[in-house]
């Protein structure tokens, strides 16, 4: 009997993954290129202890149309909506309604209130049916390509620049204002009133809601949001205001916007000059590179290897550099990097940077005693340390100036010789 | 002696497009076009221009959400194999142009280009590029400069100055965990640049930035020397403002060099003209063509007609261009020095994209112009902007009008019909930002597991992926705007539920792990601390990280 070779169906654009979390780490650390399947198991979302007046638990569904594997792993079939793939009886398998639990959100977004019985014309009632069909965002579903939300729930009003001639306004009046403004207002003033975005022109004044420059005013109507507003001239500042204009002319602002200044087109009429002098003094500008010592396990001799040397910047400030020159030294390169004598004791003069006080006792004590030791400072932070031949050390003082100019730090203070 | 400086300024920028779901995703081709073509072509110019002693200056502006995704593990791998399928791809074409002595060489010297890019970014760098241009820095002849965290439009962000300080002092601490030290300088995104500003650059510790011409010339007092030297703005920071005329030589599409008959023409590329069995498996695998960065036509004129590319004759004329820019920028420097009492300084900021991806022989122009300044004459020198405030400390005070680079000069290509609804939910989420922050930044004080603290930063991270220019800008020009909604989309989506779950004190951990893995930008960062309208708080914080 001939068998037909197992088929496999499946659609290989999930990669199966075994073990998500250690794929996830494997992305995260560059050894694979994803992606992962992200689907977690359901287990219930972790609570922090603090909260105590949730009861019931959230249900999160993600992106839906994403593609999901069935229990036979056979196929890959999209679900849309937030029912659950469920094998019946016969072994088919059907959808069922899953329950949306609600939870109490104290801070829950806006959701609209419309009372019915509310009498009132145009523009108030306008924006409150239009209110009640805008998007309400139901608890316990989240989508993370939802639309954003159309209201927000406070009023106000923002001005931005666009350009020296053009202002870009934005709005929102939520329902609660409008229904502050009926409280106050008899029906006849209501019956008849615009929405009007009012500007004032301020520059240079301190407004106080009375005494601007000029102001104009723009009819908006109560269907709309935002604004573009042309202006007349440019290099001014602006407020403005949103609200209600009767059909008597009052005007009963909702909100009040921020102040905003255009630019100037051309040259500005100041020809005064001001000058102002600005010296950095935290700069190190100039800067050696040397070789030295990381200070990562303080082991002091022996145990490190010679692979904790590296090229260091060390920032040298003045007084560095006046230190340097004052004394009777060779160049610092011949310094820093000397490869002709000395090679033996090399590794100790590395050692001896960044070690406590008794490892360099340990380190000076192997050192054979006809060599001296100076420990010096050699730019902002770094100290090193030189060794130096018996020879000609008491030929030496009778010229040396840098005895004198007390550059030795250290409890080990021994004399020193120029090479 | 020298009369005068010239201060070259590239500025690179993309978009953080990670998306590690995905495994072919079709907007991370930016990055790797960028890194092919851009950002290793200057590498090996500036290489080469070391090894020879060439003494140049440049300055380079590095924005964070180019940075984190160059130093990404994830986004480095996807290169490697991108890497290796044009190279497969350039083998097959070698094979394919057999004997067509046109289009044989040209194949030759893809293959070649894209081997060496794979040597250079695999063996030298062991595929963290910015290593090389910190490299550059450190040896003294590249400036860095910082940019905003994720390239926000500041002026149009002013609504919530938590908003302003966040993305200025993210990005200064970003710059100062990759490259060692402070930055100096900034690049404001955009050059967008209002009043005001320049109080929080100098908070930040910077010293200087860039804006538009206009933003300098219609300064308040006028300036004494136009845009050939820097102005201080009262809180001390210096502002640079950018030359036109070097600019239009770069950047006119009619008269600027990048359009002359002997460049590569960009918009004829393999990938969408060769057939498509061929060429499907080096394309999007959806089927959609994209540009594969082989192209092998010479723009040749107006018309659609075109020849093929031979690369000598670029090659003469990019040292034609350079020669023929150094030469105008001498007989400009002389004539403005002659009534200057200090030397000027010309500042040219260009994209670094132009540089390689738009214009294929930028890179060698750029080669050409350091090598003929420092060799064939005496009139200019290079310099970077802190050098020269380091010999002119003395400088006017003034403070320069609100201005952008964008077209018209101001801020009209981000709020206009087609992104200005963006901006009620970007501020009202600032709004929620900075209210979440007061409330919640002593948790950044605990451990990282303390759920608040990853929340909260979390949130953070998800703002300033909001507001990102980059958004705006692509709704405007009108590609890939469904990318676009989706991103602004999700990020102030899950903003807004952080906040909600943060003030109701439930918060779904595996949710928010999965967001923190998806969105890792800055994650060594506590980004939820730079909202809060506790001005001490950043300070303390800025004197901690100064003392250490």
């Amino acid at each position: 009997m001939n068998k037909k070779p197992k088929s496999n169906k499946s659609i290989s654009r999930v990669k199966k993954v075994t073990n998500p979390a250690k794929e996830r780490e494997n992305i995260i650390k560059g050894k694979s290129l994803g992606p992962v399947n992200l689907r977690k198991k359901k287990t219930k979302p972790a609570l922090t202890k603090v909260s105590k007046k949730i009861t019931k638990t959230k249900k999160f569904v993600k992106d839906d149309s994403k593609l999901v594997k069935t229990k036979d792993d056979s196929k890959l079939v999209k679900t849309k909506d937030n029912s659950k793939l469920v094998k019946t009886k016969d072994n088919s398998v059907s959808k069922k309604n899953v329950k949306k639990n609600k939870i109490f959100t104290p801070y829950k977004s806006e959701s609209v209130f419309f009372k019915k019985n509310v009498n009132i014309d145009s523009p108030i009632k306008a924006n409150l049916q239009s209110a009640a069909k805008k998007n309400v965002q139901k608890s316990g579903f989240f989508s993370e390509e939802q639309e954003l939300p159309s209201h927000y729930g406070t009023t106000n009003l923002r001005l931005l620049v666009r350009d020296p001639f053009w202002i870009y306004a934005y709005w929102e009046i939520s329902e609660t204002s409008w229904k502050n403004l009926t409280k106050k207002l008899s029906s006849n003033e209501v019956e008849g009133a615009k929405t009007i975005l009012r500007l004032y022109e301020v520059s240079l004044i301190d407004f106080n809601g009375k005494n601007a420059n000029h102001y104009f005013d723009i009819d908006v109507g109560a269907y709309i949001n935002n604004w573009h507003i042309n202006l007349w001239s440019d290099n001014e500042s602006y407020v403005g205001e949103i609200g209600i204009r009767t059909q008597s002319g009052d005007f009963f602002a909702l909100s009040r916007s921020n102040c905003v200044h255009t630019p100037r087109v051309g040259y500005s009429p100041r020809t005064e000059q001001m000058w102002m002098k600005f010296i950095d003094e935290t700069e190190h500008s100039r800067y050696i590179v040397a070789r030295v010592k990381a200070n990562k396990n303080n082991k002091g001799l022996g145990g490190t290897n010679s692979n904790y040397r590296y090229r260091k910047i060390i920032f040298l400030t003045e007084e560095d550099i006046k230190n340097y020159y004052e004394d009777w030294q060779p160049s610092l390169k011949d310094v820093l990097f000397k490869k002709d004598s000395d090679k033996q004791y090399e590794k100790y003069l590395l050692f001896l940077e960044g070690a406590s006080e008794e490892e360099r006792e340990k380190i000076l004590s192997k050192l054979p005693k006809g060599y001296y030791i100076k420990s010096r400072q050699k730019g902002a932070s770094e100290e090193m340390v030189l060794v130096a031949e018996e020879e000609s050390s008491s030929g030496f003082f009778a010229g040396a100036s840098e005895f004198a100019s007390g550059n030795f730090i250290g409890a080990s203070e021994f004399f020193i010789k120029d090479w | 002696m020298f009369k005068g400086y010239l201060s070259l300024v590239l500025h690179a920028h993309l978009p953080y497009v990670r998306h590690p779901e995905d495994e072919n995703f079709l907007e991370e081709n930016w990055l790797y076009e960028a890194i092919t073509e851009t950002y290793i072509p200057l590498i090996q110019v500036y290489e080469n221009l070391i090894r020879d002693g060439v003494g140049f200056r440049i300055t380079m502006s590095m924005t964070p959400t180019l940075v984190s995704m160059l130093e990404d593990p994830l986004l480095q791998g996807r290169y490697v194999r991108h890497l290796d399928k044009m190279i497969e791809l350039s083998e097959k074409e070698m094979d394919r142009t057999g004997y067509d002595p046109n289009f044989h060489g040209l194949a030759l010297m893809y293959n070649r280009k894209l081997n060496e890019a794979k040597e250079l970014f695999l063996r030298k760098y062991n595929k963290n590029i910015v290593n090389a241009f910190k490299e550059f820095q450190n040896k003294g002849y590249l400036e860095i400069i910082g940019c905003c965290a994720t390239h926000g439009y500041l002026p149009l962000l002013n609504i919530n100055a938590s908003d302003v300080r966040a993305q200025v002092n993210v990005g200064v601490e970003h710059y100062t965990k990759t490259f060692d030290r402070p930055p100096r300088g900034l690049w404001l995104p955009e050059c967008g640049f209002y009043p005001g500003v320049d109080k929080v650059l100098k908070d930040a510790g910077l010293k200087y930035f860039f804006t538009d011409s206009h933003g300098i010339l219609n300064a308040d007092p006028v300036p004494k020397y136009g845009v050939y030297a820097p102005l201080y703005c009262p809180s001390g920071v210096a502002a640079f403002g950018r030359d036109i005329e070097s600019s239009k030589q770069v950047w006119s599409s009619k008269e600027g060099y990048p359009g002359d008959t002997d460049y590569r023409e960009y918009y004829k590329d393999i990938g969408f003209e060769l057939d498509f069995n061929y060429i499907k498996h080096y394309i999007h695998p959806s089927g959609l063509r994209v540009n594969t960065g082989l192209k092998y036509w010479r723009i040749t004129g107006k018309s659609s007609y075109k020849e093929p590319y031979q690369p000598d004759w670029a090659r003469d004329k990019a040292a034609i261009h350079a020669g023929n820019f150094m030469h105008n920028r001498q007989k400009q420097i002389e004539h403005l020095s002659s009534f200057m009492d200090r030397k000027p300084i010309v500042v040219a900021p260009y994209d670094a994209e132009l540089f390689g991806h738009w214009w294929f022989e930028g890179p060698m122009w750029i080669d050409f112009l350091a090598r003929k300044i420092f060799y064939d004459q005496e009139t200019i020198q290079m310099i970077t902007p802190y050098e020269y405030l380091y010999e002119y400390p003395t400088n006017q005070i003034s403070m320069p009008s609100a201005s952008s680079w964008g077209y018209k000069g101001y801020n009209e290509y981000w709020v206009e019909g087609s992104n200005d609804w963006l901006y009620r939910h970007i501020h009202k989420a600032g709004e929620r930002m900075n209210e979440l922050s007061d409330k919640f930044s002593g948790y950044i004080n605990e451990c990282n597991d303390n759920i608040f603290k990853r929340a909260l930063n979390q949130a953070g991270r998800e703002i300033l992926l909001a507001q990102a220019s980059d958004w705006a800008f692509i709704m405007k020009t009108g590609t890939m705007v469904p990318y676009a909604h989706k991103r602004v989309k999700i990020h102030i989506n899950r903003f807004t539920r952080i906040y909600h779950d943060m003030l109701n004190n439930i918060i779904d951990e595996e949710w928010l792990k999965e967001i923190e893995y998806k969105d890792n930008i800055f994650s060594q960062i506590d980004c939820g601390e730079f909202f809060t309208s506790n001005l001490n708080l950043l300070k303390q914080k800025k004197e901690k990280a100064n003392n250490l």
